[in-house]
């Protein structure tokens, strides 16, 4: 039987090709806010409030999952932005504070569901490096509303979310309402990442988020082809990975999927330097 | 009418950075903010905008108070990221985005406005540049061409002369005659003393408080300076000496 023919490969596929697409459109307007790391901090950040949601319910159906973790890394965000508003603490130590205590505290409950004798308890092992593999038909229909929510929210608001990206004092002196769309662009980053939970885990998500734009930027310079390009290199290693993952039994999806992301990056960067000397030898000899 | 009148406004974060500073300046003029380093001429000219908490006191522009002030707002050149992945065009038309709801799309007319500023400043060639390979003036160029985009009344300048060319600075102080012939109040940060009276009317002297206000011919004095640089300008002894001489 070919793998094309196998539903749950189809499943594995779409799913890891959308959340790939969503992150790194999402993600890259994170990065070109110069916030690269507010999405590490949300995945971790949604550890406990899983871990909460599960002992409360003890259930991991998918829509209780994203609703706990959503609370959980929103509750974060504000930790973040509580510190540095209100202590001298920098952004960067206020990231890892949060980041480290919230996944300390998901880690001492997960743990901590381990050894209990809860039912259902199976999987929330697997939130640390995602598995793909365990994706069906309910987990895929999630990932693409989501995904969906989150790609209108960004061509919705492209325009002026690369506005308060450039330059933030002009976005408030034009009158907009910044902490509108900061929160809101939190809450599609915060979903996004929730549903990357699953394939690539919570200590991969940053790279599905970071790294297709950073590639992308050896390639282009506009927004809008820098967006479109990250989420092609995202499909291209969602593509490559569940394929190997499939062929190479005991190599799991996510991390396939961050090392061929890395590769690309390594490629894009060697090509970034060849262009470079080939086109100052060009105009040396001009 | 006045273009800017504050009353008793005190701004700042923990301390207060300016206190009960009330000012009125007029209409179409060319106005400079000066004072030392650190002294709140940048604050103020925030404050103005709401970039800066208001502790106390009122603002009103064009005799009216509002929370969306009809002001444009050139910020300091270095306060952004200009590897961030845009093109000239699309920079000035952010300028056009406080009119519009995130759903909105700028139409033709908003495109004509941003053709028609970019060639205010001599920019047009550029439209299509990312702004990563634009100089110092021609970033600078940019910003302005922003500002025009909003085409507000009044403008606020944060130091729109710091580290440009010559040929921008002359193309810059032509605009001012301009906007000030077409009835625009500007109001800018500025540094160089040597440049006040030829580039601007009027003065505003800060130094952690109002020293003086008024058209520069009757507000800027030796005694003035003195109080608002407290001896920390080499150029003021030299004025004392050209003033003995007279």
């Amino acid at each position: 039987m070919s793998l094309w023919q196998d539903a749950n490969f189809i499943w594995v596929l779409t799913g890891t090709l959308l959340l790939g697409v969503s992150a790194a459109t999402v993600g890259g307007m994170a990065v070109l806010r110069q916030r690269a790391l507010i999405g590490d901090v949300l995945a971790h950040a949604a550890l406990p409030g899983i871990m909460i949601g599960f002992l409360l319910f003890e259930s991991t159906q998918p829509g209780l999952v994203v609703f706990a973790a959503l609370i959980s890394s929103l509750i974060g965000y504000y930790s973040i932005n509580l510190l540095t508003r209100h202590s001298k603490i920098k952004t960067d130590t206020a990231m890892a504070i949060v980041l480290s205590c919230f996944f300390a505290l998901g880690l001492m409950l997960l743990s901590y569901i381990q050894s209990s004798n809860l039912e259902n308890k199976s999987g929330l092992d697997k939130l640390l490096f995602g598995q793909a593999a365990a994706m069906n038909q309910i987990d895929v229909t999630w990932l693409i509303s989501i995904t969906l929510v989150a790609l209108v929210y960004l061509i919705l608001m492209f325009h002026k979310l690369r506005l308060i990206s450039f330059d933030p004092p002009f976005a408030k002196s034009l009158g907009l309402n910044l902490r509108f769309y900061e929160l809101s662009f939190a809450l599609v980053l915060v979903l996004t990442i929730v549903i990357g939970l699953q394939i690539v885990g919570v200590i991969l998500m940053a790279a599905a988020l970071l790294i297709p734009i950073s590639i992308a930027r050896f390639w282009s310079h506009s927004l809008r082809s820098l967006l479109g390009l990250a989420a092609g290199f995202a499909a291209l290693s969602a593509f490559i990975s569940t394929q190997l993952s499939m062929h190479l039994p005991n190599m799991p999806t996510g991390p396939w999927m961050v090392v061929i992301l890395g590769l690309l990056f390594v490629l894009s960067w060697l090509f970034s330097i060849i262009k470079q000397r080939y086109n100052f030898g060009k105009s040396h000899h001009v | 009418m006045n273009a800017i009148e504050t009353h008793n406004l005190s701004l700042g974060y923990q301390q207060f950075i300016l206190n009960n500073l009330s000012i009125s300046l007029p209409q179409a003029q060319r106005i400079a903010i000066i004072g030392p380093n650190g002294a709140g001429k940048s604050t103020f000219l925030k404050g103005l905008i709401n970039l800066v908490p208001l502790r106390e006191g009122r603002i009103s522009f064009l005799g009216q108070q509002t929370k969306i002030p009809p002001v444009a707002y050139v910020p300091q050149r270095e306060d952004v990221d200009w590897d961030f992945p845009i093109n000239v065009f699309d920079v000035v038309m952010m300028g056009r985005h406080g009119k519009l709801k995130f759903w909105q799309r700028p139409n033709q007319q908003d495109k004509a406005i941003v053709h028609g500023c970019l060639n205010k400043v001599d920019m047009q060639a550029y439209a299509e540049r990312q702004i990563s390979q634009l100089s110092g003036g021609q970033q600078q160029r940019v910003f302005i061409a922003r500002a025009l985009a909003q085409q507000a009344p009044i403008t606020l300048m944060d130091e729109p002369f710091a580290g440009i060319d010559m040929a921008t600075e002359k193309a810059l102080v032509g605009l001012f005659a301009e906007l000030k012939s077409l009835n625009q109040t500007l109001v800018c940060v500025h540094h160089d003393l040597n440049t006040l009276c030829e580039y601007f009317d009027w003065v505003v002297m800060i130094n952690a408080g109002l020293i003086a206000y008024g058209p520069i011919k009757q507000v800027l004095t030796l005694d003035n300076l003195q109080k608002t640089f407290e001896g920390k300008l080499a150029l003021l002894d030299n004025l004392q000496l050209s003033k003995a001489n007279e």
